[in-house]
């Protein structure tokens, strides 16, 4: 009962405040020259909105009345945490410290492509990192059989390559600690098929 | 606290003592302890009193720590398979459309350029993208051994003689046994061996809420989703035994992950997957 | 108990056994732990158009002086022509000095009743050996020497004077030997080696220029004579003026020249499974690993 009165006070006092107030900015302190006095003096008040100052809750969603046509939503999605591949989630996680150490996980990431199983995320190899190491798996069997992903591949690392060198701050500069390669390169390592004769062997 | 006192009431025959390798002289560690009980009947029957290895079941229960782990094993398998195609690998768009100049009409020139309806993705997401890291060694150490302890602290781990060959299969008996002992909604068994039999392995695949795992599949995500956790005794030691021959090793704990390592195994191993002619699509 | 429960430890397990099941979405990170990076207000965001931005952003190739690229720095003015030329054949040992083999042992790494050499000291994976980078074993350094308590049996690949009477002040017996690249690897992780099932290598001559060191009685070369180093024990404490113990501490027998691993000979395969050592059998194989000729090698 309370609560019934207070709200439609509530409305009424929200009525009250878009009374016939001019509330449309359309008047220059320059006096114009007008047609028709009463056209200019007659304004539109309502633009059909309601000013919600002081009105608490969520307004409800736009519908249509009686239509039958159920508003579009996603599926309600069923949750199942005690169906068999959910009640067993994060099995083997933990195998190569708990089992006798010849198993990594690394190796059990099954859904994985098999030349991702194991390799850094894209939050740390980027893109390119990637797909160089696709090429370097991949690279005579994409020139042999399928030209148009090897040209793919290949206008893609070009064009990131460009992106990476010209286009954005050098983000590579850690690309040792990513693991895929030794975090020293060897510096001194010459090419022994390169050795000089002259080259000093003590 | 007085548990041998409380042993010794309820008659329990068997003695806490267990060799406890490499636990700390510290007097004011104090060691943890559990009852010894078996699956035979409905009701708890207390059989003794285990000694629990502080190092693994009385750590600091650091909650960050553990979150840390929750959140590897949740992210680290996550695999995206959308690739959005650029507009260089979109077919057509060869074409200028149509002049630069002069037809009042934005100036383009291929109709697969991102602003197109049709056209390609610019900054999209790009072909399988994982999201693979490694923990640390340590981290994951400590993982474990926090999620035991909160386990342990709760009341919720229980340590079994037994649980291969069990005689009663049947699934009501199960759910009364658990419910008699107050485990709560779900339960997980550890077991040392990788196989089960007996009643155990008839009733878990009945009951979606009683799962058993091996000693190695033991992971974080399990100990804390279950409400109880169960271990037979030769669980405990196994578990026991590789967590502290992992604390006291004499490689470093923060050893990095690194991909070179493990790249010749794995794809060795994933060679029969492969087509022999075509490189993987994506 | 009430003196245990002042630790935090302690304290921190009672809150949690007197709360609620801890379940999945109540672990969380410490507050703070993790911020993302801080926000700038819009005035002073500088969106990587700043000094550092270009500092850090890509460099020109090593060397490049305005103008041309053809001619860098190090080329119209190449300094030095042979400085470092043979970095890439010098042969590096790692650091070993007497205070960390005293710690070692202290700690219970090192067991100094048994003989030491690459694979003890690997086996307690404080080292790095890569033979691939050219390391070719450990340099015992004299760092400790004045108060080295052990009576041990070391080998090592290369030892200072004041090392080598150290270690036989104490009552130890020390030799310097050589590790061609092939029996490195197989000492530094055995139990890989084993795994693959290689064949147990041969030790090799040392190159030319390390014959003379490893000859040398006085370096304790494992290539020398057993007298010519007696006497040299002895000498070595007169010109030191320490005294050698009476008797003899160390008495196993030395690894011989070809010899990778204690009490294992060449051409040996050994199962881990089976716990079983296997001698060729084959008449050639057998005459070739029993000859304890080492092959040349070069380099």
């Amino acid at each position: 009962m309370l609560a019934s009165t207070s709200v439609s006070k509530a409305s009424n006092l929200a009525r009250i405040v878009i009374l016939p107030i001019r509330s449309f900015h359309d008047r220059s302190s320059v006096p114009r020259v007008v047609d028709d006095r009463e056209k200019s003096s007659a304004k539109y008040t309502d633009a059909g909105y309601n000013f919600r100052y002081h009105q608490n809750g969520v307004d409800a969603l736009p519908r249509i009345p009686d239509c039958k046509v159920p508003v579009a939503r996603p599926d309600f999605k069923v949750r199942e945490p005690w169906s068999v591949e959910n009640a067993r989630f994060g099995q083997n996680d933990y195998i190569d410290l708990l089992g006798d150490g010849s198993i990594h996980p690394a190796q059990l990431q099954y859904h994985t492509p098999t030349w991702l199983r194991g390799f850094p995320g894209q939050h740390r190899a980027n893109e390119l990192v990637k797909l160089i190491h696709y090429r370097n798996l991949y690279d005579s069997k994409l020139k042999q059989n399928s030209p148009k992903r090897w040209h793919e591949l290949r206008k893609r690392i070009k064009y990131l390559m460009m992106q990476h060198n010209y286009n954005k701050q050098d983000e590579l500069n850690r690309e040792r600690d990513l693991g895929l390669w030794d975090e020293k390169p060897d510096y001194t390592f010459k090419d022994k098929s390169r050795r000089s004769f002259r080259d000093e062997i003590p | 606290m007085f548990l041998s006192q409380l042993m010794r009431q309820s008659g329990a025959s068997a003695s806490a003592a267990r060799n406890l390798w490499r636990k700390s002289e510290n007097p004011f560690i104090s060691t943890p302890q559990a009852w010894l009980t078996d699956l035979e009947q409905v009701e708890e029957k207390k059989r003794g009193i285990i000694d629990l290895h502080p190092d693994v079941f009385r750590v600091a229960p650091r909650l960050d720590i553990l979150h840390r782990n929750l959140t590897w094993q949740k992210v680290y398998r996550n695999v995206q398979m959308t690739k959005m195609l650029t507009k260089a690998e979109m077919p057509g768009g060869g074409r200028k459309p149509w002049p630069q100049k002069k037809t009042g009409r934005a100036h383009v020139g291929s109709i697969r350029q991102p602003e197109f309806i049709h056209g390609g993705f610019a900054n999209g997401v790009r072909g399988p993208r994982t999201w693979f890291y490694m923990l640390p060694d340590a981290i994951r150490l400590q993982g474990l051994c926090v999620a035991l302890t909160l386990k342990h602290a709760q009341d919720d781990l229980h340590i079994v003689e037994n649980m291969q060959d069990l005689q009663n299969g049947d699934p009501k008996f199960w759910q009364d046994l658990c419910e008699s002992r107050n485990w709560g909604y779900s339960v997980l068994m550890i077991d040392d061996s990788d196989v089960i039999s007996g009643g155990l392995a008839e009733a878990q695949e009945q009951l979606a809420w009683l799962n058993c795992m091996p000693v190695y599949g033991l992971n974080c995500y399990s100990i804390i989703k279950y409400d109880t956790v169960v271990l037979s005794k030769n669980a405990l030691e196994k578990i026991e035994q590789r967590l502290l021959q992992h604390l006291h090793r004499a490689k470093p704990l923060n050893l990095k992950y690194r991909y070179q390592d493990y790249k010749e195994k794995i794809l060795n191993e994933s060679r029969a997957e492969e087509n022999p002619n075509m490189p993987p699509i994506v | 108990m009430s003196q245990a429960l002042r630790s935090a430890k302690e304290r921190a397990l009672q809150i949690v056994e007197q709360a609620s099941k801890i379940r999945i979405q109540d672990a969380r990170d410490n507050l703070g732990a993790r911020t993302s990076g801080r926000q700038v207000r819009k005035a002073n965001n500088q969106m990587g158009h700043t000094q550092g931005a270009l500092e850090r952003a890509a460099k020109p190739p090593l060397g490049w002086i305005w103008g041309d690229f053809f001619r860098p720095w190090q080329r119209m003015f190449p300094g030095e022509k042979h400085f470092n030329a043979d970095i890439n054949v010098r042969r590096e040992y790692i650091p070993l000095s007497l205070i960390e083999l005293t710690r070692l042992i202290d700690l219970g790494w090192i067991d100094p009743s048994k003989p030491i050499d690459i694979s003890t000291l690997c086996r307690t994976q404080k080292f790095q050996i890569n033979p691939n980078i050219r390391q070719y074993g450990f340099d015992l350094t004299e760092e400790g020497a004045d108060s080295f308590p052990y009576a041990i049996d070391i080998e090592v690949q290369y030892a200072t004077q004041s090392a080598i009477a150290a270690v036989e002040k104490a009552g130890g017996r020390i030799r310097t030997s050589y590790y061609d690249v092939n029996a490195l690897e197989a000492a530094i992780d055995p139990k890989k080696w084993f795994e693959k099932g290689n064949v147990v290598p041969q030790r090799k001559a040392p190159p030319k220029t390390l014959i003379g060191y490893y000859m040398d009685a006085k370096n304790r070369g494992y290539l020398a004579d057993e007298s010519d180093i007696e006497n040299n024990r002895i000498n070595l404490a007169n010109i030191r003026g320490y005294k050698l113990p009476d008797h003899e501490m160390v008495t196993e027998p030395l690894k011989t020249v070809d010899q990778v691993f204690h009490g294992i000979p060449a051409g040996s395969v050994i199962s881990l499974a089976d716990k079983k050592l296997y001698s060729p059998t084959n008449e050639i194989h057998r005459e070739y690993y029993s000859k304890q000729v080492a092959d040349k090698q070069y380099s």
